[in-house]
């Protein structure tokens, strides 16, 4: 799909509020050749027959009240539009999360979690502009003008005929609007994209420059880079605002035009044709009409800008919708692999079988010929980063496709515990970061874990506890921190099997204590405990210990 | 308005270009007012020439001279447009070049505490659309209403013709109707922005939580329970901006009908006036045609009160950020005033004795006197700490995390300042020395990994412009990134980064480590070196700094023996104090 497809068919689903909008347009449109007609036939009437004024109080009141409809129009026809954009966002968003989710991280894998989540609200949001103003608009562009020529062409064919031959001059405009918008969006703002991530990245980096003293050189670098940039984005404005001011000629001089006609056939100089019939009715309607004739194309063109931004959002979320879901059953927040669940919590098996792992990009990476872990089993698997560990728990939890062989779970329960390296903590209270673990849990059972993790330590110190908000828009935690909270989170989940990964790296010894505790609890309790690491540390704990060599699980003892 | 203040100054500088600015975009306006106008004079004016003529009076009316103030109105409408354009745009961008330029040198004067707050907000996110919405302040924001109110008073003074009392009035009443719409997008821009801090961050940041925990969730079965908080976020972003976007419409269409109704109000009054022959048909037609040429410079009234308040906004933020420049350690809250206040004493540079600039000819020693830190809520960080380096000594401290080993780091490095006690390099207070002087002396490994987009060779480069590729693959070397360097497409000159290849935390770290190998220092801080790298090649790294730190004085920071790589003596950071860790 294209990404004008793509945003056609966001377009039919909102079917119903765009062409309201449209049809208000239209009516505002009609409400406009009235104003024209009702001005012009006073000024007829008062000026030229010399009739008084007070004889055409309804015609005044008319007036009066066609002007206070227009806004009543207009506003309909923005609500609307405002409206059908609203619902747009709402569809497409909830549409991606699902998307998202179903894909998984593993499908996932290749696009930056920042670039993911600016696709699920600033693309999103990107689409607003083109839903409530441009596709109205293009409807009205073509409908209003034709009903103003009509109106005209009532009065003097020959005035509305400067009109109409500016018609086929319209599709002209556009292109023309359209290629010099087009060419800004995508070579400039291409330009400016780059220019700004390069700004954001010396600012990012401000410390380290500064002790290497080159603060001064890039913050030339920063002034140069903009100077260029201006001068190039110069060059090409001169010419994209070109297109732009062909269509603002014509309509200047579509109007001294309809002026100097009609003045010239109401004065008689011109003596064929309609103009011999031209009053000052006729004369002011059209000269009234001819702006208006131009305006719906303009505002177009202002809103061209609209359907450019939403064709880039449409492209990279077109590109994000198109990624084919592996697997049937893979759905919405459900995990791969066999689970039964016939046992009670407690017991239970974990068994892998001639499977193979393959990473895209990587081939394969990992072989595992045999694997199992009862419920109540340490288990760690040691290997030099890179080699897979993470790939493989990913694939134990069901968050990646295998390309060979079976991993099966019978377990009381599909949910699995997961502490990933680096842990995960969300932009909320510490709290709600570990209720993710189990989100029926009570107050009490979140306490329990918090202490059991060590998360009391610290927050015993902080005004607000367990409800302080961490992240990037509170408090920063450090990494034992963190890893506190994810372990938990882990506590407190009701998973029959936990995963973690890395759980020891680069902690204080303090942390790593509590991560060593939790593991011997989690596995007293009757849950299978699959560690990846490659801390020493871990070694004195496991039940079982598997090594990765040469792209091969191997298990090295059985105490 | 007070925000906007500096950068209102900014644009003095610029003020023949900016006054030129507004002048086209008044020529552009006064051009249609006048083809407007005079089309309606004229067509008036021929239409009871013609009238006289039919009925045999010898009437004339004189029309060229109308007739090429129309043509001309008309070519002068779109030429002064095309220039506007083209010339206000160069002056944007002027702006935006100045602007980034002055941001980041605010930026690089903030002290570590200050740089890393700002890394962790939303400023650094939005720092782009901040500066744009400053460039875009003169043309978007400021030239509209003064352009708006030239046009006003021409037209006023076009309807004087008729009516002077008129002119006035409708000047009054259209002032106010303008000002009450820039008023009014204002109100609702602020609105705006205020609510854009809660509901659009709330947003993205679920949505982002969303993305970043969906092993977690999944696995964990709370997916679902996630997505709730998700799309009630959406659901409330929404309203909010559905409800500010219909406001600003509404808002618009009244603008757009009070100048209608205004112009219809006109064309009553000038049809009275030419019954009772206080005018002439001409000109009372020309009257309200007039009005109606202003919906033009009015019609981008509420969008510039939007402007304005955005820019504001954007002003805010960006002080919020860069404010406190000048201001020693205004991070610490009015409580620890007092203690803030001796250190100030301790390590300030005593005016007199002026400023250490030659840095270090040798290996320093390094001595911290009773140092202590306060941070946040009274936790105190630091606790009348002391350590004494000797000259080409290696020190290693550990310590859990968050117990002030980074502090310890940016603090020799003169990075922050304590709250009591001196810190001594080289026997010189480390406030004594100008910096940026003794910095090509010091090899500083923050703890955070800076890289920025550019080629491995560009990253190298940061430490020595002028090494050659023999120097970067050494130092490449060092740090056993060479085999991965050359095994990329375009070795040293393969791009990373932004739009280039991703580097593994361990490989950045390396890259890192190699920048200072580039370099001759004669003081090295390390701040956690061999993060991210796994067993063996931490080793291989070791084994080279071991070698590199034997003939300069060198402190090591790590969360355990083991993340360092060998040291002469080894010391144990807790609650604030050293102490032997053998």
């Amino acid at each position: 799909m294209t990404p004008r497809e793509w945003l056609a068919r966001q377009r039919r689903e909102v079917s119903g509020p765009l062409r309201l909008a449209a049809v208000y347009g239209i009516a505002e449109g009609g409400l406009i050749i009235a104003q024209a007609g009702l001005i012009a036939w006073l000024v007829q009437q008062v000026v030229i027959h010399q009739r008084p004024l007070v004889e055409f109080m309804i015609a005044g009141l008319m007036l009066v009240g066609v002007v206070g409809l227009r806004p009543v129009f207009a506003s309909l026809r923005a609500g609307a539009g405002i409206s059908a954009a609203a619902q747009v966002r709402a569809a497409v968003r909830r549409r991606l999360i699902h998307h998202v989710e179903s894909l998984g991280p593993a499908g996932l894998a290749d696009i930056g979690s920042g670039e993911l989540s600016s696709q699920l609200t600033d693309q999103v949001d990107a689409l607003e502009g083109y839903f409530a103003r441009y596709v109205p608009q293009m409807t009205i562009a073509v409908i209003v003008p034709a009903a103003i020529v009509a109106a005209a062409y009532t009065q003097d064919w020959i005035a509305a005929s400067f009109l109409l031959l500016s018609a086929p001059l319209i599709p002209l405009f556009m292109a023309l609007v359209g290629m010099g918008a087009e060419r800004l969006n995508r070579d400039q703002f291409l330009a400016l994209g780059r220019l700004s991530g390069q700004f954001l990245d010396r600012v990012r980096g401000l410390t380290t420059l500064r002790l290497f003293g080159r603060t001064e050189d890039a913050a030339a670098g920063i002034v140069s880079g903009s100077d260029e940039y201006r001068q190039r984005s110069m060059r090409v404005l001169r010419v994209a605002f070109l297109s732009s001011a062909v269509l603002e000629f014509f309509a200047s001089v579509a109007i001294a035009v309809v002026a100097i006609y009609i003045g010239f056939g109401l004065l008689g100089y011109i003596e064929y044709g309609p103009s011999t019939q031209l009053t000052l009715f006729s004369g002011l309607f059209i000269l009234l009409l001819a702006p208006e004739f131009f305006q719906p194309l303009r505002t177009l063109a202002q809103h061209y800008h609209d359907r450019a931004t939403a064709l880039g959002a449409a492209e990279l979320l077109n590109e994000l919708e198109a990624r084919p879901v592996e697997g049937e059953k893979f759905g919405t927040g459900t995990l791969r692999g066999e689970s039964t669940e016939v046992e009670k919590f407690g017991t239970g098996t974990l068994r892998m079988t001639d499977l193979r792992l393959d990473r895209v990009g990587r081939g394969t990476i990992l072989r595992v010929d045999a694997f199992r872990a009862d419920a109540g089993a340490r288990v760690l698997i040691e290997g030099p980063s890179g080699t897979g560990k993470t790939s493989l728990l990913l694939a134990i939890a069901g968050l990646l496709p295998v390309a060979e062989g079976t991993i099966e779970r019978r377990f009381s329960d599909s949910r699995i515990g997961w502490l990933g390296s680096p842990p995960f903590l969300a932009n909320a209270s510490i709290r709600a970061n570990i209720r993710f673990g189990d989100p029926a849990a009570d107050d009490s059972a979140i306490l329990d874990a918090a202490r059991q993790a060590g998360v009391m330590e610290f927050t015993g110190r902080l005004d607000q506890g367990l409800d302080t908000v961490v992240g990037e828009r509170g408090l920063s935690l450090s990494g034992g921190q963190a890893q506190r909270v994810a372990l938990a989170r882990a506590l407190i989940s009701p998973a029959p099997m936990i995963l973690l990964d890395e759980p020891t790296n680069a902690l204080d010894a303090t942390t790593e204590d509590y991560v060593l505790k939790a593991i011997n609890t989690l596995a007293a309790e009757g849950r299978v405990v699959v560690i990846s690491s490659h801390d020493a540390a871990l070694r004195g704990i496991a039940d079982q210990r598997y090594h990765i060599t040469d792209q091969r699980l191997e298990m090295i003892g059985n105490e | 308005m007070n925000e906007l203040k500096p950068y209102l100054r900014m644009l003095k500088r610029y003020r023949g270009r900016l006054i030129l600015g507004a002048v086209l975009m008044f020529v552009t306006s006064a051009s249609g007012i006048g083809l407007l106008a005079l089309s309606g004079w004229f067509i008036t004016a021929t239409a009871i020439t013609g009238a006289l003529i039919a009925a045999g009076v010898a009437a004339t009316l004189e029309i060229y001279i109308p007739g090429g103030g129309i043509r001309t109105f008309a070519v002068s409408r779109t030429v002064a447009r095309y220039f506007e354009r083209i010339f206000n745009h160069d002056t944007v961008l002027q702006l935006l070049r100045d602007l980034r330029g002055r941001v980041f040198t605010l930026l690089s004067r903030l002290n570590p505490a200050e740089m890393a707050r700002l890394r962790s907000g939303e400023l650094l996110n939005r720092l782009t659309t901040d500066i744009d919405r400053l460039d875009g302040l003169y043309l978007r924001g400021l030239s509209p209403p003064v352009v708006a109110l030239l046009a006003i008073l021409l037209v006023g003074a076009l309807l004087a013709i008729g009516a002077p009392w008129l002119g006035g009035l409708v000047i009054v009443v259209l002032t106010a109707m303008a000002g009450g719409a820039l008023w009014m997008a204002w109100h609702t821009g602020q609105q705006l922005t205020q609510e854009v801090a809660t509901s659009s961050a709330a947003l993205r940041a679920s949505a982002m939580d969303h993305v970043t925990g969906l092993s977690e969730l999944t696995a964990f079965g709370s997916l679902e329970y996630h997505r709730r908080a998700v799309l009630e976020a959406d659901e409330q972003a929404r309203q909010r901006d559905e409800r500010i976007a219909k406001r600003m419409a509404y808002g618009e269409s009244i603008l757009n009908s009070g100048v209608h109704l205004t112009a219809v109000l006109v064309l009553l009054t000038a049809l009275h006036l030419f019954q009772t022959d206080q005018t002439s048909g001409p000109v009372a037609v020309m009257m309200p045609l007039a009005v109606l040429a202003l919906l033009e410079p009015l019609g981008v009234l509420p969008a510039a009160g939007l402007q304005l308040a955005r820019a504001r906004a954007s002003a805010q933020r960006l002080s919020n950020g860069t404010g406190t420049i000048d201001e020693p350690s205004a991070s610490n809250g009015t409580g620890t005033n007092q203690p803030s206040r001796d250190a100030t004493r301790a390590v300030d540079r005593p005016a007199e004795v002026g400023q250490r600039t030659d840095g270090l000819r040798h290996a320093p020693t390094v001595a911290i006197d009773a140092v202590s830190l306060v941070r946040g809520a009274g936790a105190r960080v630091l606790d009348n700490l002391r350590l004494d380096v000797s000259p080409e000594e290696t020190v290693g401290i550990i310590g859990v995390s968050g117990c002030g080993k980074s502090s310890i780091a940016a603090m020799i490095a003169g990075q922050i300042e304590a709250d009591s006690g001196t810190i001594e390099v080289d026997g010189t207070p480390i406030g004594a020395f100008d910096l940026d002087a003794l910095y090509p002396d010091i090899a500083y490994l923050t703890q955070q990994t800076d890289l920025f987009s550019g080629s491995f060779a560009g990253n190298l480069r940061i430490a020595d412009p002028d090494a050659d590729e023999p120097a970067m693959w050494a130092a490449l070397q060092s740090v056993q990134l060479d085999a991965f360097v050359a095994s990329t497409d375009q070795g040293l000159h393969t791009w990373v980064g932004e739009s280039g290849m991703e580097l593994s935390a361990g490989q950045a770290r390396r890259l890192a480590l190699a920048r200072l190998f580039m370099r001759n220092p004669k003081l090295v801080i390390l701040d956690e070196p061999l993060t991210g790298l796994d067993e063996e090649t931490a080793e291989a790294v070791s084994a080279s700094l071991s070698e590199w730190l034997s003939a300069r004085t060198a402190i090591v920071l790590g969360h355990g023996p083991e993340s360092l790589p060998r040291v002469d003596r080894r010391l144990l950071l807790r609650a604030g104090a050293l102490s032997d860790d053998d």
